[in-house]
């Protein structure tokens, strides 16, 4: 009997490889892995990262607005409402100088930033995603968000997200196609991780940022946005984000006024979007380095807070107020006018957060709004402000973004209430068609646009082969002998090895199939090389072939990756491309750009 | 399912005493057993296979057996033929073969030719049956005494 311990004969596998390379062949041939599904456990790791990072940044901001402003309550309104006077005229300006003085000299490098920049449109670009330019952005925002700015917090945790997302891309080396999907997945956890709300966060990048609902994407956003929401639940709990009221429809006829709300928030949303742009113009006027301009816009925020601190921070307290109807129409008209002017006086100054939850109070403000004006006229069913307050979020939320599914969603998620659906629906629809035919940009288009979001989306329409393949591919001679092919199946962990000559000429394939069931042979071992058991006849594509063409190629392979060869004469083995990266590739492609045209 | 000898070796192709004293020289007459046969469609071409393979890396199990063989075009079946030596034969390696077993395989069988190069491999292990093989004076004999131990499983 031979000795365990014994070296193994020369060309066999030692015994630990074999056992390795078997339970590999089991998992192949009882769970069939394929590409996708490993997308998928990614797009779930990054989720929860993901929201491990939203986390941090949650606890970090709280804490230091308790220091800046000596107050612990991390509720921004009811901490405003504690200052002195003098405090809440100041606290914004100088978070804004010194938010303002983090942008300046963190992003020195990349000349004045003195543009609007809506951080939650986040551009995947090639998935590469700047550390310093991230953190930069991250820290200013929490300067801003921590003294009582007028913007959304979203807008950091999707940059910080993307962020985790696309460190763990470079880190693993992925392709260009999985790192902007796995990006894409960072993101919807981020928007999921804001508002608790996972399909609003996977329908936010699907059709703000990407563009497309195909299949292939939106189940690792979905995947993303699931693991975000469970984790974010686990650590604080799953209370709703909003005091929703219970939502009622007292008769079918009450659909009509909502018809018609719909009809006003898609008319304001455009002139929402130009008074921003007004603002925005005006602060480039102002000389002076950032932290100036910022400043300015914080003591703006300031001093209307002086009179209503219900203008600082994202707005959460006081869409609750709203929904509660704790004010008056005439009070709510007001600070309606004042958050409006802060929120523009902030970005307008190039504060850079998340415009997202100041565009929900702004719909909440107007479907309240637009209530009160309807019960002067005599009408055969009662009007609830709050719940037209609701269906307004979700309109305006429609109009400003041009998104109205993702509107639909996220409204529905926030409230769990199905009695919402039709007017919501009704709505949000109304007021995506109605902005449109006035703007056809929506509120992110701009901000994409300077980001270069059209650029790589052109680019697609372009690629090639040599594009998309990883270079490098794992490869043997064809004297190479059992236990070197048995090593490379179980490191690599492919169905299928490629056989070139020393001239790197592709000659052909090696199927673990063909193999699997001859590991434990110690003749053929011995016997068995390379040449003897390759795929002469094996299916592959040229580097410069189109990506319909490698598409084609896949038509008559059962793999997951051909081999790609240069497109000279000579047949040298280049690189090898995945199917799940070309149809990513397919997929991104052949929507049009997101920002500017009606999803 | 088994792979039997005499499945791919007729008696036609089976030399009791090879008259080479080399191992070029084996090869070459081991490889004449196949003339005429229906499933070599160029003898010529399917050698110059079998020699180029040789050449880069030797077929000697270390128990007195080669295995010289070829994916080729030039064969329609896997075909065999034997070649026994009873001086034996020096081969690369100092390695002295007695069984010379040429295989020829057409190039899509990949696992066609794993399942029969596995059981000869393993029948030719099995103890005594070279001792038999050797001992044999008929070709049927011969064949007897390496058949009866030569189930290959695919």
């Amino acid at each position: 009997m031979q000795n365990p311990a014994a070296s193994p004969a020369p060309g066999r596998l030692r015994p630990p490889l074999l056992r390795l390379l078997k339970i590999w062949i089991w998992i192949i041939d009882h769970l069939h892995p394929t590409e996708l599904q490993g997308t998928l456990i990614w797009a779930g790791i990054i989720g929860f990262f993901s929201a491990v990072a939203s986390l941090l940044f949650r606890t970090l901001t709280a804490a230091l607005h308790g220091l800046l402003t000596g107050q612990a309550n991390p509720g921004m309104v009811e901490s405003f409402a504690h200052l002195s006077l003098w405090a809440r005229l100041l606290t914004p300006a100088a978070g804004g100088v010194l938010a303002g003085l983090i942008l300046f000299f963190g992003l020195r490098w990349r000349g004045a930033v003195d543009t609007t920049d809506y951080m939650e449109a986040i551009v995947l670009g090639d998935g590469r995603i700047s550390a310093r330019l991230s953190i930069v952005k991250c820290l200013s925002a929490m300067f801003t968000i921590a003294t009582g700015g007028s913007i959304g917090r979203e807008g950091p945790l999707v940059q910080l997200s993307s962020l985790v997302a696309s460190a763990a891309g470079r880190i693993r080396n992925w392709s260009t196609p999985r790192l902007r999907l796995m990006v894409g997945c960072g993101a919807a956890a981020g928007i999921a991780s804001a508002y608790n709300a996972p399909i609003a966060g996977a329908l936010f990048v699907a059709e703000i940022v990407l563009g497309t609902l195909a299949m292939e994407i939106f189940g690792p956003l979905v995947f993303s946005s699931v693991i975000a929401t469970l984790t974010i639940r686990g650590f604080l709990g799953s209370d709703p984000l909003y005091d929703i009221p219970p939502f009622r429809l007292y008769s079918n006829w009450e659909i009509i006024p909502y018809l018609f709300l719909g009809l006003f928030t898609g008319f304001i949303a455009p002139w929402f979007l130009r008074f921003l742009q007004v603002s925005e113009r005006l602060f480039a006027r102002v000389p002076g380095p950032t932290y100036v301009k910022m400043g300015i816009g914080g003591l703006i925020v300031g001093a209307l807070a002086v009179v209503y601190p219900e203008v600082c921070g994202n707005g959460y307290t006081a869409v609750n107020a709203i929904l509660r109807g704790d004010w008056l129409w005439q009070s709510l008209a007001l600070i309606l006018l004042f958050k409006t002017i802060a929120t523009s006086a902030t970005f307008g100054s190039g504060a850079v957060g998340g415009v997202f939850t100041p565009t929900l109070f702004i719909g909440a403000s107007l479907g309240y709004l637009f209530a009160c004006a309807l019960r002067l006229m005599p009408l055969p069913f009662p009007l609830n402000p709050s719940a037209f307050a609701l269906v307004g979020m979700g309109a305006f939320l429609a109009g400003t973004t041009h998104a109205p599914i993702m509107a639909i969603i996220i409204l529905f998620e926030l409230t769990l209430d199905y009695e919402i659906i039709a007017p919501l629906m009704l709505a949000c629809v109304i007021a995506y068609y109605t902005a449109f035919s006035i703007e056809k940009r929506s509120i992110y288009s701009e901000s994409l646009k300077r980001k270069g979001a059209g650029g790589f989306r052109a680019q697609l329409a372009e690629l090639q082969v040599r594009d998309l393949m990883k270079t490098d591919p794992v490869s043997v001679l064809p004297t190479a002998r059992f236990a070197e092919i048995g090593q490379k199946f179980i490191a690599h962990r492919f169905n299928y090895l490629y056989v070139i000559d020393p001239a790197r000429h592709f000659i052909g394939a090696i199927s673990l199939h063909d193999v699997k069931n001859y590991l434990n042979e110690p003749d053929l071992a011995e016997l068995i090389i390379a040449r003897d058991i390759m795929r002469d006849e094996f299916p592959h594509v040229a580097a410069g072939a189109s990506l319909t063409e490698a598409l084609d190629a896949f038509t008559r392979h059962d793999g997951e990756r051909l081999p790609v060869i240069n497109n000279g004469g000579e047949q040298q083995l280049t690189g090898s491309i995945s199917k799940t990266d070309l149809i990513l590739a397919l997929a991104g492609r052949s929507s049009p750009d997101a920002a500017a045209a009606p999803v | 399912m088994g792979v039997r000898i005499h499945e791919i070796v007729a008696e036609n192709q089976i030399a009791l005493e090879l008259n080479a004293t080399t191992q070029e020289q084996a090869l070459r007459e081991v490889a004449d057993l196949f003339r005429g046969h229906c499933a070599v469609m160029n003898l010529t071409a399917f050698y110059d296979d079998v020699i180029a393979r040789e050449m880069v890396s030797s077929t000697c199990t270390g128990n007195g057996v080669a295995f010289p063989h070829a994916r080729t075009d030039h064969v329609t079946k896997i075909v065999g033929a034997i070649g026994r030596s009873s001086p034996g034969i020096t081969f690369e390696n100092d390695q002295r073969v007695h069984l010379v077993l040429m295989i020829g395989t057409p190039k899509a069988l990949v696992k066609d030719y794993l399942v029969c190069l596995a059981g000869l491999a393993k029948a030719l292990r099995a103890p005594g049956v070279i001792e038999e093989a050797m001992k044999a004076t008929t070709r049927s004999e011969f064949l007897r005494a390496l058949a009866g131990r030569s189930d290959a499983k695919s």
